[in-house]
């Protein structure tokens, strides 16, 4: 059974989950730039700070959600759930990573704060299947409207498949690059945050 | 509820912790990079996996010695430190076993050792950042006050480290040594005994 403060902390954690979804956009398209590669000097550090406190946010959302929605009767789901915590939770710890090699310090200099990105990049490449596929299953599961809104049920279904499908599109090389801003602002920035501020008032009713 | 055995194993690890910790400050005292001293280099990578599988154990069970249903925050925190650490464990080994020849050489020594930092940096905020928030919150019962106070100012000290770093306004690391010898050397061992004396209440 949730606890009235794990439900408030989980609807605090949801919130900002779909508030640092678009403040991530703001920062990697409108600060940074769709067509700027690699590590950005002038706003690395904030890109780095915002993915912190995003990843944090989905890991807390996650483990409540698995008192909140009984996730402990699905044991698939639960499993999927483990795997996310920890595959968020490791990106959580590396989020800082390309700022803090670009800080200097004790970070050494073998590589260059964009060879670190890609390193984070490469170590939590599957996060981003199964986390989707995570959304998807609460989505499907939830998608009564009982506990999310189905409006919250319908945006998680929707940004999980398309996640899902670029993936693999990306995988297969079936995708041009120019699809990448169509595919964050839609999934990323709309659908995503809608399924989180759903969960949200799926919170909010246990408060 | 934590069990007598575990509350016994937390008790014994958080000792063995502050006495690897110790440890790691007088190697690292000792002075000499890997290429002057490979053995006391990996000397220092075993103490680490050794310290870093202590903390796993000291942070597990003090999720169910504070019992953090009513402290959701530091309950995840707590989590994603145990995952953290974990990763540094499994780590911490990494650039010893790529000094020895014929494991590959893609990499050197160096840029091995890289690597494991960058797949832990988050770490060692959110693990003071727990050990803070514990502290604060549990100073007096059943964490005694001197061992809180150490945790308070370990945590607070590593914090106020990354921020100057990750700001990037000292990028000379010697800066770092007082607060580390502070927060490494006394701070922490305190925390650490405190919680071995906090786990020793439910034996």
């Amino acid at each position: 059974m949730i606890s009235t403060a794990e439900a408030r902390l989980g609807r605090t954690m949801s919130l900002w989950v779909a508030i640092t979804a678009v403040l991530g956009l703001v920062v990697g398209f409108v600060l940074i730039g769709p067509d700027s590669d690699g590590y950005s000097e002038q706003w690395g550090l904030l890109n780095g700070v915002v993915n912190f406190a995003s990843n944090f946010a989905q890991v807390a959302m996650v483990i409540f959600a698995i008192k909140l929605f009984n996730i402990d009767d699905n044991p698939l789901l639960k499993l999927l759930s483990y795997i996310t915590i920890v595959g968020v939770s490791i990106s959580v710890i590396m989020s800082i990573s390309p700022a803090a090699h670009a800080a200097g310090g004790f970070t050494g200099s073998s590589f260059s704060p964009t060879q670190i990105g890609d390193i984070e990049g490469a170590v939590t490449y599957g996060t981003w299947f199964v986390f989707p596929v995570w959304v998807l299953l609460v989505s499907l599961k939830e998608r009564g409207g009982n506990l999310l809104p189905s409006w919250g049920s319908m945006a998680g279904i929707g940004a999980s498949v398309l996640i899902l499908v670029v993936n693999f599109g990306f995988l297969l090389s079936l995708l041009p690059d120019t699809i990448v801003p169509f595919i964050w602002i839609v999934g990323g920035v709309i659908l995503y945050p809608t399924f989180a501020i759903g969960v949200s008032r799926a919170f909010a009713s246990k408060v | 509820m934590i069990s007598s055995a575990e509350a016994k194993l937390g008790k014994n690890m958080a000792v063995l912790g502050a006495i690897t910790i110790l440890i790691t400050m007088a190697i690292g005292f000792l002075g000499g990079s890997r290429a002057e001293n490979p053995q006391l280099a990996t000397l220092s990578d075993f103490v680490d996996f050794v310290n870093s599988f202590t903390l796993i154990v000291v942070i597990m069970y003090s999720l169910k010695l504070f019992n953090l249903d009513e402290a959701p925050l530091i309950k995840v925190i707590g989590n994603v430190a145990i995952i953290g650490v974990t990763v540094a464990m499994i780590t911490d080994l990494s650039p010893a076993f790529s000094a020895i020849e014929g494991t590959g050489d893609g990499f050197t020594v160096a840029q091995v050792s890289e690597i494991t930092d960058t797949v832990t940096t988050g770490t060692w905020i959110v693990m003071p950042l727990f050990v803070l928030l514990v502290s604060a919150r549990f100073r007096g019962d059943p964490i005694p006050s001197w061992g809180a106070w150490g945790g308070i100012g370990a945590g607070s000290l590593i914090l106020l480290m990354h921020v100057i770093a990750l700001s990037g306004l000292f990028p000379d690391t010697d800066v770092f040594w007082p607060i580390w010898i502070v927060a490494g050397a006394i701070g922490f061992p305190l925390f650490a005994f405190g919680m071995s004396r906090a786990f020793a209440t439910k034996i």
